[in-house]
């Protein structure tokens, strides 16, 4: 029974989750009967592997398959990924979304940071509670009647524009372009990533921060050669989740650019829904997923560099 | 301190946690058992006529009183473009849909998907429409008909009065004009926005092009991209020509505003010197349809004139109706809006545009794919 | 300090450092309430301009007016889409706790091969764009006959859902020691016992978090719901075909009532997981 026991208690003693340190050595399974985990496992298996894997494989297998009269049809044809990937359109609604995520990303961070400083060493723990649910609350609701709402504010006659005419000012092009673009998309990434900031920000050690500012270091040092590296991997969370989101969008692009450009995301419903080419809108789902593999292993590439000066565990 | 916790939890719901075992088991039977408690069991329950057709067709003040009178429901699929229909209509297994709204240019692609159901003219008081829908040739194929018209209407540019004038919109060539930099919209659908590109190209028929002419279009309507303010879903078409954001729409027309004139915003549709095109919609039987007799019927009433007139009168996307006795109606019982129509009986009205021949009827390209123009359009896009 | 004497130069610093700190937390203070603001803008619009009697929300402001809200509650379609999606939601939420739940144990419980990849697999859905999961989702769907049910939109709802629900199950789950359930087991119960009366009961909070956040996740999706759904539409999808196919007043109300649920159960989510802040990392 030790052995097992054993196996839980340095289970439990870790730190909250961070993957990539379990699954080395070999196997160690509980002395309980294999019935309780596989009861467990293998429904969660299973539906993640047939609902989610197997879709995720068949989007792969279409790539390589025709429509033909509206029809999908099994086959096996170069033609659609030499088709998407030499087309100008395809190059140009792939540089046009990089380009617009990063600049979220920026922006995102940018903001956040000092955000999510504030509220994780400023306010009461009362307030922060608030803090954290007023920020939680606009993740789920609806994010395309936002969206609309912002059209309201920004138009040529809009909200924003009625007041700064208040002011005796010309009205400014809000709406239609990169400036319109960029507060959709934060408002869709800039709630999580500053939550995710909070969250790493409350759990640093405060004993540090203590220690440093015994040494003299002055509130910025503190920040920024403690706290900082301390968060290191909450940031490249935080920016990797920002542009996972801000590249996959299609609201923001459609409703306050009116699709110009359009972004990979559009290029795919456009693809969908005029003749139903799914194999092309496919090539173009499968090379998003693999731009966005390569940013998340950049991520974690850049997250496990260095291991953080100021442990905190 | 976590045991304890654990302890007091462990006691206090020791006979909860049976009762809660008990109402998860439950909760997930109910949720795998609750959508099929909305299915309609009892024979007294209203028939459901599954409809699929262009947004906003299932309005009760147009299929109200046909619910009513036939104990039955109107369940609509919405679709935006052609294409997205043929989409639909491809993906769904026979018998998830019983009336079909088409344009007519795409009936004869649900002809050949073997998708509609021949008509009996008979049925139908065809001889009621204005002359020149009475025999209308998108519908006929080898003698037989496919499909009933619904309403019609003319896409030509849709413009802010207050930035432009009649005159000034009287060609297409104000969409290249200086004064319309960054401010021309664009609906996102190929068909309607090249078609009056063409037009404005001197092309007559506007789809019928060969390679050269072609290559011309592509030209002239990539040469619009500085113009170009965005590309817009019908509800941002609305929403733009509202707030300012769009000043110029080609390929649309009345249908988006006449509604909005009618709500006090500055605009008007006008159908320029090179011409515009003309959607025509039509309802179809859907072959495969467990309820053709409540389908026929369906058809039927929308041309009665009291549907007519509802359809005329919808408080968005207004149309243009063929039937003469719905003209009348209108004209008895709503003479203001007859004449904002242009459907009044005397007078001119929006029968003389088509008898001017300034109305060419939209059509699918004919000599190249759909695809070829639908790829030219996502160019255009990208630019 | 005693009147008279000049102040020591220690005192100026002090004063001036407390001068500049006054001045920086106002600047954060500001800062932050500039964000909220930001973030509060849309959803006050869309509240504020529900009750505006024009049909489209321009300025000015056209008068008070409950009419789009009965409309809201009139319409069929609205009706039908608000059911599809409180069965879509309801079943969710039951399915993906049970499913996060299972996941999250065994994650902590156990160590084994492929333990990272398992893990992965129940975490990954969310990083993917749904575009492209919606698209792969209803193209394997309809070949398998799936395609256009409401079952459907759930089951592909739960690959969402699940991974958030797991994520705060085994947040949960890191608080409970190992001790526990070994006194349980010491003291004669089987596994599956610990687990049922043990476990279970100390992630209460967390399993009813999962269960109304899993219940939002669903609510607010639409992407997968619109390509996935067919003839039935949950709530999301009517506004976004509102949205894509013609101008609706209604849109703000529809929206009003779906931040209303949206943020309600949120905030039921919210109650039960409280933040943790200013600990150490080391656990106590």
């Amino acid at each position: 029974m030790s052995q097992p026991a054993e196996a839980i208690r340095g289970d439990a003693v870790r730190p909250a989750a961070r993957p990539g340190r379990w699954g080395l050595g070999a196997p160690n399974y509980a002395a309980s009967p294999a019935a309780l985990p596989t009861v467990l496992g293998l429904p969660v298996l299973l539906w993640q592997l047939v609902f989610f894997a197997a879709p995720l494989a068949f989007l792969v297998v279409i790539t390589f398959w025709q429509v033909r009269n509206f029809r999908l049809e099994p086959a096996f044809v170069w033609d659609n990924w030499s088709r998407i990937l030499g087309s100008d359109t395809f190059h140009k609604a792939l540089a046009h979304t990089m380009q617009v995520s990063t600049i979220t990303t920026v922006l995102a961070l940018l903001l956040a940071v000092p955000a999510a400083y504030t509220i994780a060493f400023r306010l009461t723990a009362r307030q922060r509670d608030v803090a954290v649910a007023a920020l939680v609350a606009p993740v789920f609701s609806s994010y395309i009647v936002r969206i609309y709402a912002w059209q309201v504010v920004l138009s040529p006659q809009g909200i924003a524009n009625s007041l700064i005419s208040a002011i005796g000012l010309p009205a400014l092009p809000l709406l239609g372009g990169a400036f319109s673009l960029q507060i959709g998309l934060l408002t869709l990434t800039l709630p999580i990533a500053v939550l995710i900031l909070v969250f790493a920000f409350s759990g640093i050690d405060r004993t540090l921060v203590e220690a440093a500012e015994n040494l003299g270091c002055t509130r910025l040092n503190v920040f920024l050669h403690v706290l900082l590296p301390a968060i290191r991997p909450a940031l490249i969370l935080a920016a990797t989740t920002t542009f996972l989101l801000a590249f996959g969008d299609f609201v923001s692009p459609m409703f306050m650019t009116g699709s110009k450009p359009p972004t990979l995301s559009i290029l795919i419903v456009d693809t969908v829904k005029s003749g139903s080419q799914w194999p092309r809108a496919s090539v173009i789902g499968v090379a998003m997923l693999a731009v966005l593999a390569v940013v998340v292993c950049a991520g974690r590439w850049l997250g496990a560099e260095r291991r953080p000066k100021a442990k905190t565990s | 301190m976590q045991k304890s916790d654990s302890n007091a939890k462990r006691s206090a719901s020791s006979t909860g946690l049976s009762r809660r075992a008990v109402l998860k088991a439950g909760a997930a039977a109910t949720s795998i058992v609750a959508p099929s408690l909305w299915l309609p069991v009892h024979a007294a329950d209203p028939v459901t006529l599954n409809y699929l057709a262009w947004p906003g067709n299932a309005d009760p003040t147009i299929v109200g009183e046909f619910e009513k009178a036939n104990n039955c429901k109107i369940r609509i699929k919405e679709y935006v473009g052609g294409d997205q229909m043929m989409a639909v209509v491809n993906q769904s297994p026979p018998g998830t849909f019983d009336v079909v709204m088409a344009d007519a240019e795409y009936m004869h692609l649900l002809k050949a998907a073997n998708f509609i159901e021949e008509l009996n003219p008979a049925d139908y008081p065809l001889k009621d429409l204005w002359p020149e829908f009475q025999k209308f040739p998108l519908h006929w194929f080898d003698g037989k008909l496919y499909g009933v018209i619904l309403d019609f209407g003319y896409l030509g540019i849709s413009y802010n009065t207050k930035m432009f004038t009649p005159k000034e919109v009287s060609s297409y060539s104000v969409l290249f004009s200086e004064k319309a930099k960054g401010k021309v919209g664009f609906f996102d659908w190929y068909l309607p926005s090249m078609g009056c590109i063409s037009l404005s190209n001197g092309n007559r028929p506007p789809f019928d092009l060969d390679a050269a002419k072609f290559d011309g279009l592509k030209k002239k309507m990539f040469s619009l991209k500085p113009q170009a303010a965005g590309f817009y879903t019908i509800a941002d078409i609305f929403s733009s020509m509202t707030n300012g954001r769009a000043h110029l729409i080609p390929g649309i027309g009345e249908w988006i505003t006449l509604g909005l004139r009618m709500d006090g915003v500055p605009v008007d549709t006008i159908i320029p010197d090179e011409g515009g095109l003309q959607y025509t919609e039509s309802l179809s039987i859907v072959k495969g349809t467990a309820k053709r007799d409540l389908a026929r019927k369906f058809i039927q009433y929308s041309l009665t004139p009291r549907a007519q007139v509802a359809m005329a009168t919808k408080v968005d996307n207004r149309k243009s109706i063929p039937s003469i006795p719905g003209w009348k109606l209108l004209n008895e019982t709503k003479p203001k809006e007859a004449e904002i129509l242009r459907m009044t009986l005397k007078g001119p009205n929006v029968m003389d545009e088509y008898k001017a021949k300034k109305i060419q009827l939209r059509q699918l390209p004919q000599k190249q794919s759909i695809e070829v123009w639908n790829d030219a359009w996502g160019q255009f896009k990208a630019l | 300090m005693t009147a008279g004497t000049p102040p020591l130069d220690d005192d100026v610093d002090m004063a001036a450092r407390q001068r500049r700190t006054r001045l920086s937390r106002l600047a954060q203070y500001g800062f932050l309430a500039l964000l909220f603001a930001f973030m509060a803008t849309p959803m006050l619009v869309v509240v504020v301009f529900s009750f505006d009697a024009n049909r489209f929300p321009t300025i000015p402001w056209g008068g008070f007016s409950l009419k789009w809200h009965r409309a809201v509650l009139e319409d069929g379609m609205i009706a039908d889409a608000f059911l599809n999606s409180l069965t879509v939601g309801f079943g969710t939420a039951v399915i993906s706790t049970v499913l996060g739940f299972a996941a999250a144990y065994i994650d902590y419980r156990w160590r084994f091969r492929g333990q990272s990849a398992f893990v992965l697999l129940v975490a990954m859905p969310p990083a993917v764009p749904v575009t492209i999961l919606g698209m792969a989702m209803l193209a394997f769907l309809s070949r398998i006959g799936l395609f256009g049910t409401v079952e459907a939109i759930m089951v592909c709802h739960v690959v969402l859902a699940t991974s958030f629900a797991m994520a705060l199950i085994r947040l949960r789950l890191g608080e409970l020691g190992p001790e526990v359930e070994q006194a349980a087991w010491n003291l004669g119960a089987s596994p599956s016992v610990a687990v049922l009366r043990i476990v279970v009961p100390f992630c209460k909070p967390a399993l009813i978090a999962s269960f109304f956040l899993s219940a939002a996740v669903s609510f607010d999706e639409f992407m997968i719901a619109w390509f996935v759904g067919g003839v039935h539409e949950t709530l999301p999808v009517r506004i976004l075909n509102l949205l894509q196919g013609q101008v609706n007043p209604k849109i703000n109300a529809i929206g009003t009532l779906v931040l209303v649920v949206s943020i309600t159960l949120v905030l039921l989510a919210q109650r039960f997981m409280r933040v943790r802040t200013g600990r150490p990392t080391a656990t106590a």
